[in-house]
């Protein structure tokens, strides 16, 4: 690896490590799992990154390879490993901008999320971020029908488990 | 509004994360990865390495009597070797093909396969292990009819079931008390997204 590739690799994730941080909430529990998976996202994007052609943007390529971590590859110990600190507490959500309803609803709304399976977040994760079916279904190695079909029965479920919370 | 737009507005707008700053982002480069991929990698040579050992130390060969027997250990002798050869040669190429840049189904369907030819690897050990004790007691068996008495012949037939009975079971349960208490934490989490992948696509 050259020192080259090693730097253009920093900044680029420098740049874009709100993906990792994003597919991180979902998939975590607290600030330490954050941080293993966080460092195991980065160890698996630098170990592929000098095949990354550059065919298609960094962040499209970043975020198949950071959910792939988080659904195959991600061990989930009870004994953290050592990871760099760095200077944070736990993402927290901020909801001044919203009404008290929406805010209690947003609450419920992440809790219900991080109770869903590893690919129903994965589903989750890509409609949140406006990726279209065919792509969703191609990241997931499933069918475009059958990832709409999932992907309504997750809004349904997720309406669900709030009308019974109490929200919506 | 929805509950899904709700969140997406927020997911939007949400930027309130932790920087990691380019220095931490080297540190990370180079730390030791604790992927599935790893552990299974690490057990799975430690698995063929011992088979490997093993075959070398575990004389499998008895004293041979006729040249009938002679053909039929050398003929065993190169069906088993052939067969675990073939089992190494299949988990070296399936793991090069891991590749954490391909979809997830086939990511989950290649680690899956890869670690499967590991399991046939044991489970075809231990059943060849089955197989030669079983064959040298009906050995005997039939060698105390034939050379002895018809009685002494069921008393031997007696012993050799007393005898390879308890071992046959106690090997199987080792074998799978090994796997449940190895793999099925390790792995787990790879069955059940699979499967859950294979719902999906049965709609």
């Amino acid at each position: 690896m050259t020192k080259h590739l090693e730097s253009s690799f920093i900044n680029l994730l420098e740049e874009n490590q709100n993906i990792l941080h994003k597919i991180c909430s979902l998939y975590t529990e607290d600030n330490e799992m954050h941080k293993d998976l966080f460092q195991e996202m980065v160890i698996q994007l630098w170990r592929s990154y000098p095949n990354f052609k550059g065919d298609s943007k960094f962040s499209t390529w970043a975020y198949r390879v950071c959910l792939n971590t988080a659904i195959s590859l991600y061990r989930n110990k009870k004994k953290t490993i050592t990871t760099v600190e760095w200077d944070s507490s736990l993402h927290h959500i901020r909801y001044e901008e919203y009404n008290p309803e929406d805010e209690e609803q947003l609450k419920l709304l992440y809790t219900s999320v991080r109770q869903l399976n590893d690919i129903e977040k994965a589903l989750v994760y890509m409609y949140l971020e406006d990726k279209d079916y065919q792509e969703i279904a191609a990241t997931l190695g499933i069918s475009e029908g059958n990832a709409r079909v999932k992907m309504n029965r997750i809004k349904t479920k997720l309406k669900a488990t709030l009308n019974k919370k109490g929200g919506i | 509004m929805d509950g899904l737009d709700l969140l997406k507005q927020h997911w939007n707008n949400d930027n309130n994360f932790p920087r990691v700053n380019e220095e931490e982002i080297k540190y990370m480069l180079y730390q030791r990865s604790s992927s599935i991929i790893k552990w299974v990698f690490i057990i799975s040579i430690m698995e063929l390495s011992v088979g490997i050992v093993l075959g070398f130390i575990l004389p499998i060969d008895q004293k041979i009597t006729s040249s009938f027997e002679s053909f039929l250990g050398l003929t065993f002798g190169i069906a088993f070797r052939a067969v675990i050869l073939y089992f190494i040669y299949n988990f070296f190429k399936n793991y090069r093909k891991i590749k954490n840049t391909t979809d997830t189904k086939t990511l989950l369907i290649t680690i899956l396969t890869t670690q499967q030819y590991v399991d046939h690897y044991i489970k075809f050990n231990v059943y060849f292990f089955i197989f030669i004790m079983t064959w040298r007691g009906l050995q005997h068996i039939v060698i105390t009819f034939v050379e002895k008495s018809i009685g002494e012949g069921i008393l031997m037939s007696f012993l050799v079931v007393i005898v390879i009975a308890p071992i046959v079971f106690i090997t199987i349960y080792l074998m799978k008390l090994y796997y449940r208490i190895l793999y099925r934490r390790l792995i787990n989490k790879l069955d059940d997204n699979y499967e859950e992948l294979i719902r999906i696509d049965k709609g």
